[in-house]
């Protein structure tokens, strides 16, 4: 087991490197100068710019240039925004924190819907039920989030006025709202994003829960676990689900990549503060030292996800044999 | 497990259905494939079935509901949303062959190389897959098309088609895998034939079926991604588009009293995404049920 963990992390070497040097390289072709974030305005001069440039050192060769990016990178030091001028480091981190609690309370959330309705679909196999399961995961991964959202707002937040429009949070809250007031104000901006941005991902899980879960009904030991006179529910529930689940972990950690693609536009329809609204508007302003740093850092969350889900399975799952 | 009796599969290969019988058996199928002859139709001949250019606005009729002339209203510049909705399709479906292609043909090549060849020839392939990867698509394909001055349909074209080809070289590369212990292989390798003719002509036929499939159910996923970049102003800005028309549409004013604006262009995207989506399950079952459970 501690040899396989050593292994997959040696694989996963070339691929942090793969990103570093994928990034860096994107910030090489975008249209821009870094450095002009280091000069005044008031003074800006050319001789003032390349004065800039020679002290960051973007005069150098691009691999001294790369392995500088690398250092700073390490210590946390991502450049600074070339529309504000302010360090990147300070305008990413407490919008990562909204965009992980959005993704995080999503991934749950479709987790927990795909799971249910995957076992529910294989244990009534071809029933009215699983047809419709069938239908609405289709339409779930076939209707852009955008339009399914633009529908909920349209649906509970303009016609039946349940829920806010948009944002974090009620900009009329009264300064002295008890805690839990605020969190229920919190709670209520949360529901429509989080629902939009997981019934995609809801989907495709139902889809592979349900089939795991039917290669599992299949076989011998359920009928013996019946034999012994365990109830339906429990022969589900306690011998089947849990053999059925293992697959899923690997799934469930495959869904991140899609969850913070798809938080680029609900974040953008909800005007919802984290890191995908946030890299909409430096693409649109050509801000790249924002944009690489927002690539950087969720090219290595979903890395993380990735090795860590490849550990628990080996884990969860003792006849998994690596050699 | 299949879903079918085992003993549908045990009888002979001749008497197995022809493919689109078992393509048509699936209904779902069939409607999906009844929806895009419709939208591929309407894309070709646009011109006939509307009354408006798309390019040209009615100064007369600016903001206007569904009237006569305009079914489905213009917007605030006096386009025709009827007009837009339709010329719209070329986009979406331009976008979803040709990137689809580019992907599919650079992530063949590169999956065959690696699974056959292996080594480190498959370890340096591999990795750069992996690399790519760990990119949140939307994220990355936002990122590179920001690095052009000029977003035209193909540079959206060119940035998704070389931006997806991990996920299908990664099937051919397991496929040619496995495929390659085979005893024809072997025979073939024994008889002399070479490397490149035992990949192409012998390997790949048989991940044909595969290859299709996902390209499929890529096309799909390739217009929701237009219809996203679109939406978020990342479009290019000289075609109508599905996407772009709700980015128009917005506003809560919009939203709240103006549906013909924003409700014809998300249902058109979503019944597209569909119509393909039912025709990859289709076919999917109809190639090779096995598939499956994979």
């Amino acid at each position: 087991m501690l040899r396989y963990f050593i292994r997959r992390l040696v694989t996963a070497i070339p691929v942090i490197v793969g990103i570093t040097i994928f990034t860096f390289t994107l910030a090489q072709l975008a249209p821009g100068d870094p450095a002009a974030a280091y000069v005044d305005m008031e003074s800006f001069s050319e001789e003032a710019l390349n004065a800039a440039r020679e002290r960051l050192g973007l005069n150098d060769p691009l691999p001294v240039q790369y392995v500088r990016w690398l250092g700073l990178t390490l210590q946390g030091d991502l450049g600074r925004s070339l529309i504000t001028r302010k360090p990147v480091g300070e305008l990413i981190t407490h919008r990562l924190w909204n965009t992980i609690s959005l993704t995080a309370a999503s991934l749950i959330l479709s987790t927990l819907v795909g799971l249910a309705v995957g076992v529910i679909s294989a244990v009534y196999q071809y029933s009215t039920m699983d047809y419709l399961f069938t239908i609405v995961s289709f339409a779930a991964v076939s209707v852009p989030g955008f339009f399914l959202a633009l529908v909920f707002i349209y649906i509970f937040a303009l016609r039946l006025n349940w829920l806010p429009t948009s944002g974090m949070f009620d900009l009329r809250l009264p300064a002295d709202a008890t805690t839990w007031e605020r969190t229920w104000d919190s709670i209520k901006h949360y529901i429509m994003p989080v629902i939009a941005l997981s019934a995609p991902s809801a989907a495709p899980l139902a889809r592979y829960a349900r089939s795991s879960m039917l290669e599992v009904l299949n076989q011998d030991y359920l009928q013996t676990a019946r034999a012994k006179g365990a109830r339906e529910r429990r022969v589900i529930w306690r011998h089947a689900f849990p053999n059925a689940l293992l697959p899923i972990i690997t799934v469930v950690a495959l869904r991140l990549p899609f969850l913070f693609g798809g938080s680029v536009i609900i974040e953008q329809i909800f005007q919802w503060q984290g890191l995908g609204s946030m890299s909409v508007k430096a693409v649109l302003d050509s801000d790249y030292p924002i944009i690489m740093a927002v690539n950087l850092i969720f090219a290595v969350l979903v890395l993380a996800s990735n090795l860590l889900a490849d550990m628990l399975y080996a884990v969860a799952d003792p006849r998994v044999r690596y050699d | 497990m299949t879903d079918r009796p085992i003993a549908l599969e045990a009888q002979p290969v001749q008497e197995r259905p022809s493919l689109w019988r078992r393509f048509a058996r699936h209904r779902l199928a069939v409607f999906g494939m009844v929806v895009m002859t419709f939208i591929v139709l309407m894309a070709i001949f646009a011109p006939l079935i509307t009354q408006w250019d798309p390019y040209t606005r009615d100064r007369t009729a600016r903001d206007a509901p569904p009237m006569a002339g305009h079914p489905f209203g213009t917007d605030r510049l006096g386009y025709d949303v009827w007009s837009r909705l339709v010329y719209s399709s070329r986009a979406s479906l331009a976008v979803g062959l040709i990137a689809v292609a580019i992907y599919t043909a650079i992530g063949t090549v590169a999956g065959g190389i690696a699974g056959y060849y292996g080594g480190l020839v498959d370890n340096i392939i591999m990795r750069v897959a992996d690399t790519i990867l760990s990119f949140p698509s939307m994220i990355i394909v936002l990122t590179v098309i920001g690095l052009f001055e000029e977003r035209s349909l193909y540079v959206i074209m060119g940035v998704m088609g070389f931006l997806a080809w991990p996920r299908i070289a990664r099937l051919v590369r397991g496929q040619v895998l496995s495929i390659k212990e085979w005893e024809f292989v072997t025979a073939a390798r024994a008889v002399g034939v070479g490397s490149s003719r035992i990949i192409w002509v012998h390997i790949m036929p048989n991940v044909t079926a595969h290859i299709i499939v996902s390209a499929t159910f890529g096309i799909a996923s390739a217009i929701l991604t237009e219809a996203s970049l679109s939406f978020l102003g990342l479009g290019d800005p000289t075609l109508p588009s599905w996407g772009k028309m709700l980015n128009e549409a917005q506003s809560l004013n919009i939203l709240q009293s103006k549906w013909w604006l924003w409700a014809p262009p998300g249902l058109m995207i979503a019944l597209c995404v569909l119509g393909v989506n039912f025709v990859g399950d289709g076919l999917r079952d109809a190639l090779d049920p096995r598939m499956r459970q994979e």
